[in-house]
């Protein structure tokens, strides 16, 4: 049987018989959504749910969220810290409904979001899994953590001074990092480059992983690369989770900060990098490093000047004890040569006594022995004395005259030289007792005859 | 000509210390190597402070 029929009171059927099939039932289903349109403002959400098998489109329909679900979109983006986007799979409680003029939609009544958090948490483990095999050279886990070439493997330089900085433009993440290096109290100064790209949203990841390898081209020019995000939306990591970008830091060639401001969760980035959850603890820990650089040098500095002063007073105390070794060594050869003066001085005297005494007994047996000579002499001397006196008596005048002879005296005179006189001269021959005056009649020479 | 990083002069400052306080810098040379190590240290402490200073490895031995 066939009726005609105003398209509206046809459709008005349609919904009439809906409403009794489906009246006062929900039901939970779960499928991908897609064509997520968002109307903050009036707080409705228009969206397709699609169940695919393989590639293959099985089911598809419209959906909505109507004001009072609409808090549902809200709740699971902080719970899942996901943004509501396209291409997630989501558990919904939902209701079939027709409206003669904008069709049937499924109007959503509530997510289940530990549901999502579910599906949010088996897709991070499979990444992290595949990062794990398939990237055997640079990720390892030990003990539950994930030692990548990028975070165990590289060592930080000493000072980190040349940042690449990858941040949403204008963002209070690059406001805030920059900030906290600049007010940092050791006046260090920092150069900068940043590489600014969508954080969040479909295309974070592709714009992320571009920056990243612009960064790698030039990689000596930097100390370190810090990812920071902040201020936004606080709900959508998608793209740290992704294991493109995973797996580019984890064999990034320079050391990654990472400030991706969620205290309560870690992305894979996280696992992969260096993290230091907000953009300004990024900063502080790179003023950090700085700083405890600064003190190990000024720790070498202390060493230098203490070692420099050790050296310098056990050089005084060398110099001194020389000094003191010398003064000692000087005062003790002056008292040995004393010493060694005084001994010479004693054996000096010995020596002088010795002679001396020698000499005196030299002197002594000299004197003895010219004594004795003397004496000697002397007697001998005595005895021609007598014998002298006895010849002088025997031939002295008287002993003569005694002996008969007489003496010729002329003018007084006693005369022994005959040719004193002439023929004519008064002359007195003397005896002992008688004077005879007589002149001289001649003179002959005399032959001895008589005696 | 190479540029002098934080991590080279560290390196060199440590070593000539570490040498001084072994004893193995004759007293001769002492002067020098601390004179090294001076210009080491202000070296550091001007480069945390400015980002154009540079100081070339070239440099610093003849300093």
């Amino acid at each position: 049987m066939t009726r005609r029929l105003p398209l509206s009171v046809l459709l008005t059927l349609v919904q009439e018989t809906i409403e009794d099939r489906f009246f006062g039932e929900a039901f939970w289903i779960t499928a991908e959504i897609t064509d997520v349109k968002k109307y903050e403002q009036k707080r409705w959400c228009f969206l397709k749910f699609v169940e695919k098998h393989g590639e293959t489109v099985a089911a598809e329909m419209q959906a909505v969220f109507w004001a009072n679900g609409y808090q549902h979109i809200k709740q699971f983006e902080t719970l899942t810290r996901q943004s509501f986007r396209n291409g997630i799979e989501l558990t919904c409680l939902v209701a079939v409904k027709f409206h003669v003029r904008y069709g049937l939609k499924l109007e959503v009544l509530e997510i289940d979001t530990s549901y999502a958090i579910g599906q949010i948490e088996l897709q991070r483990r499979q990444t992290l899994e595949r990062l794990v095999n398939e990237n055997p050279g640079t990720i390892k886990v030990v003990d539950d953590a994930y030692l990548t070439f990028n975070n165990s493997g590289l060592k930080l330089a000493k000072v980190l001074q040349r940042i690449a900085l990858i941040t949403a433009a204008g963002s209070d993440g690059q406001r805030d990092f920059r900030e906290e290096l600049q007010k940092n109290n050791y006046g260090y100064r920092f150069k900068i480059s940043e590489f600014t790209c969508a954080i969040q949203g479909d295309t974070a990841a592709a714009q992320i992983g571009a920056q990243l390898q612009l960064i790698f081209s030039q990689a000596n020019h930097f100390d370190v690369l810090a990812i920071v995000r902040g201020g936004g939306s606080q709900t959508d990591f998608a793209a740290f989770d992704t294991y493109d970008i995973a797996k580019l830091i984890a064999a990034f060639p320079i050391p990654v900060f990472t400030g991706i401001g969620h205290d309560r969760n870690t992305s894979i980035v996280d696992l992969m990098a260096r993290q230091f959850k907000t953009p300004t603890k990024v900063a502080a820990a790179i003023v950090d490093h700085n700083f405890i650089f600064e003190n190990e040098m000024l720790q070498l500095k202390d060493r230098l000047n203490n070692v420099l002063s050790d050296k310098l007073w056990r050089m005084q105390q060398n110099i001194a004890e020389w000094k003191n070794k010398m003064e000692q060594e000087v005062q003790y050869k002056a008292v040995k040569k004393i010493q060694e003066l005084i001994t010479l001085k004693h054996r000096l005297g010995l020596v002088k006594k010795l002679v001396l005494d020698k000499h005196y007994a030299y002197l002594g047996h000299q004197q003895f022995a010219l004594n004795k000579m003397a004496k000697q002499k002397l007697l001998i001397v005595k005895e021609d004395l007598q014998l002298t006196t006895r010849l002088v008596n025997q031939l002295s005048p008287e002993t003569i005259l005694n002996k008969g002879f007489a003496a010729i005296k002329k003018n007084g005179k006693f005369i022994s030289n005959p040719d004193e006189l002439l023929e004519g001269d008064h002359i007195a021959a003397i005896f002992k007792t008688t004077n005879i005056n007589a002149t001289v009649i001649n003179k002959t020479p005399y032959e001895n005859t008589d005696f | 000509m190479k540029t002098l990083t934080f991590d080279d002069a560290y390196k060199q400052l440590e070593t000539i210390v570490t040498e001084i306080e072994d004893d193995l810098v004759p007293l001769d040379d002492l002067a020098m190597k601390v004179k090294q190590a001076k210009v080491l240290i202000k070296f550091c402490e001007e480069k945390l402070r400015t980002i154009e200073h540079e100081l070339v490895e070239d440099g610093i031995n003849n300093s």
